[in-house]
């Protein structure tokens, strides 16, 4: 049948204004992000508004990563190593819920201001499985459900022919949930941006605020507490199937492309954590980092379990502000060892 | 494969492209038969061995049955049929509650050992494809339908795809004769399935609102809710009644929804599905209830329970019997758990006090008053107050919570604050629960809004689809299974 053919047909009509429903609605969905990204995407606002500030020649190093990496003062860091007669600017870019996905769609701004060292801080939250992810590996992992994997399964045939456009990089961008960008932009156009206002963009330390990571720390028994009532880790995929460690890589590779020092560090926990952690996600998070070290040749420098005992966490991921200080010092260590290579 | 993922688009697109494509209805069906086996083995695995042998067994022993002169041996066959049927959804549904039940009667009693767990995987769909078997062999004895010539059409009628895991509940009677339907096509009668225009822009239509239903309304009032029952001891009345406000709509939207989509899906295919769902909230009675929610299954109900148990033909008092034993077992159908039974319970003593005041008080039954506007409006409000009561044994778990919830429903506080910080926190659900209320109201008033709707001209046709794809795409957050895919 001819194109002419099937718009004179009146099923070839009806189907036409479907599909043009579905492209203008999509459309509007992609305008939206846009706009979204621009208007309330607190790191790329503040690039934007650094990027006019900042000055090119000045040496910069950025700390990035979840808010498990929030409690370092850069201005104390900052201190302590231009003490050792350097001239740098630190800035802390932690932001709440980050993860490599996140972190992926950001890293060009990240890059066009051009920093001589970026840091990331990243630890087993950040190659958690998505909460959809997690409901299907629950449903295969039921003991009767073992039969299942004799027989083939479509679904897994339909992932496999649909990953070369789901572990692209357009399709990082496409938020998983557009519910909370359209509850944020209504939020912002009745009440105004709350959430923006919060962030301190003209600081060192823009995109976190210190009640987001906790001010002051618990002891033990609030910690096992904290714990017990709120586990809930869902676990990491295999390397080959976790989309977290495939956005790290791109990551990397694009910061050796631009030629920018990068040094990997895992973000401290307190040991309550640590033993409520499965050893098989331990396992997958240590293959990780091998991974990286061996193939992408990249220091990484473990901290997750070096204060597991200390009373320095306001909860059991989080190092306190008020109690950050060895924290900070081992970041001011890690950078100058970086700085003198 | 859920009907709100990408793989079902996929998959739909598919099924149309191959039926047009094809074009010899016996092909056709055939296609039809493999696709729906494909849809439930895509999600369900193994499992389709125990719709296979469902289906093989009901054919063979409809044909037995129907064959049969003896009366005796006809009840031996139905029995079979029934044995096999509820055998399985008996064992597959009810053993580890049956296992639970009997452990906790033998540390009543001190016995040594506890009965271990199953842990049976639940197949999907299983209570639905069961009855529509079952209504197939027990029409056949009952002389009222011809067994199927054709193993491939009984199983089409058992697996077709649109309707498998979550109804509407369809009967033979009603689904084999469309597949011998001739179209008349000129002077000829045309032994295909067509999609026909209208069939495919009204189909869409009901499709579009049945995802706007599940994915804009039930998925975005679940948060409110989750909220509310999670830990519902400690809130005011007026919380807990926006509880099951918010769940009723949340339930509604979410089965009405997949009825739709489904009934849209099998009508752009040329099959007529029956209405699952007629303004349930409008209904000013307890039976009116029963009569416009999950119809394919209280119809089901009423011919292959309360009608053989005596139905209202034997005493007044076995009559509320009937009521109450179909109820409670009707709520059992939805799930092995004493929440399912309380809610049976509930609608089954509603039914039995509204029959009674109907018997013993004519008058009240008769009045003018509840013919006119108002009388009509308490009616109404009145059984949905009653109705909503049972959303929580249905949506709460817990006994204490279950408990604590019901008498707050029942026995107002008067208290605002924390209801009123609740819907601060939770805006938008409730905006779309007012929302939902509203647009309910529009629909109710002009009843046939899809046939309205799909009657537009193009341009008008495009706005609404776009508007429904952009309040469904702007609003989706992971995709939730459908709640009806439990039971």
């Amino acid at each position: 049948m001819k194109w002419s053919e099937v718009i004179i047909n009146m099923n070839g009509r009806i189907t036409i204004t479907v599909l043009c429903s579905m492209i203008v609605a999509i459309g509007i969905l992609y305008v939206g992000i846009t706009w979204y990204q621009d208007t309330f995407n607190p790191t790329i606002i503040w690039t934007k508004s650094i990027s006019e500030k900042i000055n090119f020649d000045q040496k910069k190093v950025f700390i990035i990563g979840n808010s498990h990496v929030g409690s370092i003062d850069p201005y104390y860091v900052e201190k302590k190593i231009n003490k050792n007669g350097y001239d740098f600017r630190i800035f802390n870019l932690s932001v709440g819920g980050d993860n490599p996905q996140k972190r992926e769609n950001i890293i060009k701004q990240i890059i066009d201001l051009k920093p001589n060292l970026v840091i990331y801080g990243i630890d087993y939250r950040s190659f958690e499985v998505s909460s959809s992810e997690h409901e299907i590996q629950a449903g295969s992992s039921t003991k009767i459900n073992k039969i299942k994997k004799i027989l083939p399964s479509f679904q897994d045939f339909f992932y496999e022919f649909l990953s070369p456009v789901t572990n692209s990089e357009w399709f990082s961008n496409i938020p998983q949930s557009p519910k909370i960008i359209t509850l944020r932009i209504f939020n912002h156009l009745i009440y105004g941006s709350v959430e923006l206002e919060r962030l301190n963009l003209d600081s060192q330390k823009p995109l976190i605020t210190n009640e987001a990571v906790g001010i002051k720390p618990m002891n033990n028994t609030e910690l096992q507490q904290w714990i017990d009532e709120r586990r809930s880790f869902r676990g990491i995929s295999q390397l080959d199937e976790n989309h977290q460690f495939n956005s790290l890589q791109r990551i990397i590779d694009k910061l050796k492309e631009n030629e920018i020092k990068f040094v990997l560090f895992t973000s401290p926990h307190h040991e309550t954590y640590l033993d409520y952690l499965s050893n098989e996600d331990k396992i997958i998070f240590d293959e990780m980092l091998l991974n990286i070290e061996t193939n992408y040749n990249v220091k990484i420098i473990q901290l997750h379990d070096k204060y597991r005992n200390m009373e320095i966490f306001a909860n059991p991921t989080h190092v306190a502000i008020e109690t950050s200080q060895e924290y900070s010092n081992d970041l001011v260590e890690i950078i100058i060892n970086e700085l003198k290579n | 494969m859920l009907f709100n993922s990408i793989e079902f688009i996929v998959f739909f697109i598919f099924i149309l492209s191959s039926i047009v494509v094809i074009k010899n209805r016996k092909y056709q069906h055939l296609f039809l038969l493999i696709a729906s086996y494909f849809f439930f083995y895509y999600s369900s695995n193994y499992l389709i061995v125990l719709l296979i042998f469902s289906t093989m067994l009901d054919f063979y022993l409809g044909k037995a049955i129907w064959n049969t002169k003896q009366i005796t041996k006809k009840k031996i066959l139905l029995a079979i049929s029934l044995a096999g049927n509820l055998g399985l959804l008996g064992f597959f549904k009810y053993s580890d509650f049956a296992i639970l039940q009997f452990n906790i009667l033998g540390e009543y009693f001190n016995f040594a050992n506890n009965i271990p767990f199953l842990n049976l995987a639940l197949p999907i769909g299983i209570s639905f494809y069961t009855f529509q078997t079952i209504s197939y062999t027990v029409d056949i004895y009952r002389g009222k339908l011809q067994p199927s010539k054709s193993f491939k059409e009984f199983a089409l009628f058992v697996a077709f795809f649109p309707q498998l895991v979550a109804g509407p509940i369809i009967r033979a009677s009603e689904f084999l004769p469309q597949l011998r339907e001739k179209i008349k096509v000129g002077g000829g009668n045309l032994k295909q399935i067509i999609i026909h225009n209208s069939n495919l822009k009204l189909g869409i239509t009901i499709m579009a609102f049945g995802f706007l239903k599940k994915m804009f309304f039930a998925d975005n009032i679940a948060p409110l809710v989750n909220d509310i029952f999670m830990s519902p001891i400690g809130s005011e009345s007026f919380t807990i009644i926006l509880g099951a406000i918010g769940f009723g709509i949340q339930i509604y939207g979410d089965f009405s929804g997949y009825s739709d989509i489904a009934i849209g899906a099998a009508l752009i295919l040329g099959f007529k599905l029956p209405k699952n769902f007629n303004f349930p909230y409008f209904a000013c009675s307890p039976s009116d209830f029963w009569k416009r929610w999950h119809i394919s299954l209280s119809t089901w109900l009423r011919d292959y329970l309360y009608i053989p148990l005596g139905g209202n033909k034997k005493s007044v008092n076995r009559t509320y019997l009937n009521l109450m034993t179909v109820m409670v077992i009707g709520g059992l159908w939805h799930g092995a758990s004493w929440n399912f039974i309380v809610w049976g319970m509930l609608h089954g003593s509603y039914l039995t006090i509204h029959k009674i005041i109907n018997d013993r008080f004519p008058s009240i039954k008769n009045n003018q008053f509840f013919s006119k506007k108002i009388g009509i409006i308490i009616s109404i409000f009145i059984t949905q107050y009653l109705v909503f009561l049972t959303w929580i044994p249905f949506r709460v778990r817990d006994t204490n919570d279950l408990i604590y919830s019901m008498q707050k429903y029942i026995i107002l506080d008067f208290q605002i604050t924390k209801t009123i910080e609740l819907i601060i926190t939770h805006q938008f659900s409730f905006l779309l629960i007012l929302l939902f209320i509203l647009l309910h109201i529009v629909a109710y008033k002009k009843q046939n809004l899809n046939k309205i709707i799909s009657e537009l001209n193009l341009w008008k046709w495009f706005v609404l689809l776009t508007s429904i794809a952009i309040a469904i795409i702007f609003t989706t957050g992971d995709a939730a299974d459908f709640i009806y895919f439990q039971f």
